[in-house]
């Protein structure tokens, strides 16, 4: 590889890392293994010079980075085995809940709403994870998400809808918890 | 997006939050990326452990094709190659006459077929081989060893001379005398 191509791939490592990290963490809820999915993903395009030349860079690295993710999750750890229509579920809209950390209502003491909310998040099925984590950073489109993860991009919609729903659902019913 | 709720708001706000990474993640993963680059550079390549038979696996069925298309494809002669042989004109006594041929018997399977037995010839010697020396050839031997070489030439000239033709003196014969014969 030339030393222009070491700059341009330099640059690219810099442009997109992050986005690439959060793609990678959507899926394996781990920052530790969504780093390590970030460094496979650069080193598979760099051997591959596949990076070069690129129509739409987020959505090809996206959906490289969403493929090594899933390689790498172990069956052990998975995703929580929530299924969509369990998820969806308002009448109980914490049960689903699977995350090791504390539970909303202590996090919601230590007066940490993010900390809370990701964990929300990460409670969700990953049907409905991924194409949220996808939309939020306003770089991608659902046409967009809808190439990576290979879905209609009418599923896409639906599916952003219905994450949205869940965790306003959710973060109503703690605020009411805690201000009863 | 409606995000005049004060939730969405908190949503998005936790969004733009969400998954972010720890500080100097590029440098890291640039170091990786080189890190394997020089890896490459100074170690050949080898194949994995599970893909060891690969180069096995392609070859030996290239083998065995190339094998099996020389075997059906070799043109085969069409009369089999003529070999000379000399034949020994047997003796007489030595040539068993066979009986014709009986009706083969078949076997219990009808498939089998008993082939009738044939007397084996006697072999014979195509070449002398080696005789001891008969006592004759051996006086013959000795006699040579033990006489100097210039009467074994004398006796080879008068062997020559032995054969040359005979000369013999015309006999004189001499008429009877009548007169003795009618005196008797």
């Amino acid at each position: 590889m030339t030393t222009g191509e070491d700059v341009d791939f330099t640059a690219l490592v810099q442009r997109q890392s992050r986005f690439v990290f959060r793609v990678a963490y959507a899926v394996l809820l781990n920052s530790h293994d969504a780093e390590d999915a970030v460094q496979e993903t650069f080193l598979k395009l760099y051997r591959n010079r596949g990076w070069q030349h690129l129509s739409n860079e987020r959505a090809f690295l996206a959906r490289v980075a969403w493929r090594v993710a899933v390689d790498r999750r172990r069956p052990a750890q998975g995703t929580p085995a929530t299924h969509l229509d369990s998820a969806l579920d308002p009448s109980d809209p914490l049960d689903d809940s699977p995350s090791p950390s504390p539970g909303p209502e202590q996090t919601l003491l230590q007066a940490n709403q993010n900390a809370l909310i990701h964990s929300m998040i990460d409670a969700l099925p990953e049907d409905l994870r991924l194409p949220l984590v996808l939309s939020a950073f306003d770089e991608l489109n659902s046409r967009e998400i809808a190439s990576i993860l290979s879905i209609p991009e009418g599923t896409v919609r639906t599916r952003l809808q219905r994450a949205r729903q869940l965790l306003r659902q959710k973060l109503s019913a703690v605020q009411e918890t805690r201000y009863a | 997006m409606p995000e005049n709720d004060p939730i969405d708001i908190l949503i998005e706000a936790a969004l733009s939050t969400y998954a972010t990474p720890g500080p100097g993640l590029e440098q890291r993963v640039l170091a990786s990326v080189s890190g394997a680059r020089i890896s490459t550079a100074n170690y050949a390549p080898e194949p994995t452990p599970g893909r060891r038979w690969l180069p096995w696996a392609i070859a030996l069925p290239v083998a065995a094709s190339l094998l099996l298309s020389i075997v059906l494809f070799t043109p085969k002669p069409k009369h089999p190659p003529t070999v000379s042989v000399n034949r020994v004109p047997l003796p007489a006594a030595s040539i068993v006459r066979t009986a014709p041929p009986t009706k083969p018997h078949h076997s219990a399977s009808g498939n089998s077929r008993i082939a009738p037995a044939a007397t084996p010839l006697p072999k014979l010697d195509v070449f002398p081989t080696p005789q001891p020396l008969t006592p004759q050839e051996q006086a013959l031997a000795v006699f040579a060893a033990k006489t100097p070489l210039p009467k074994l030439h004398a006796l080879a000239d008068a062997q020559m001379q032995a054969d040359a033709p005979l000369n013999i003196a015309a006999i004189d014969i001499q008429p009877l005398d009548p007169s003795a014969q009618s005196g008797n």
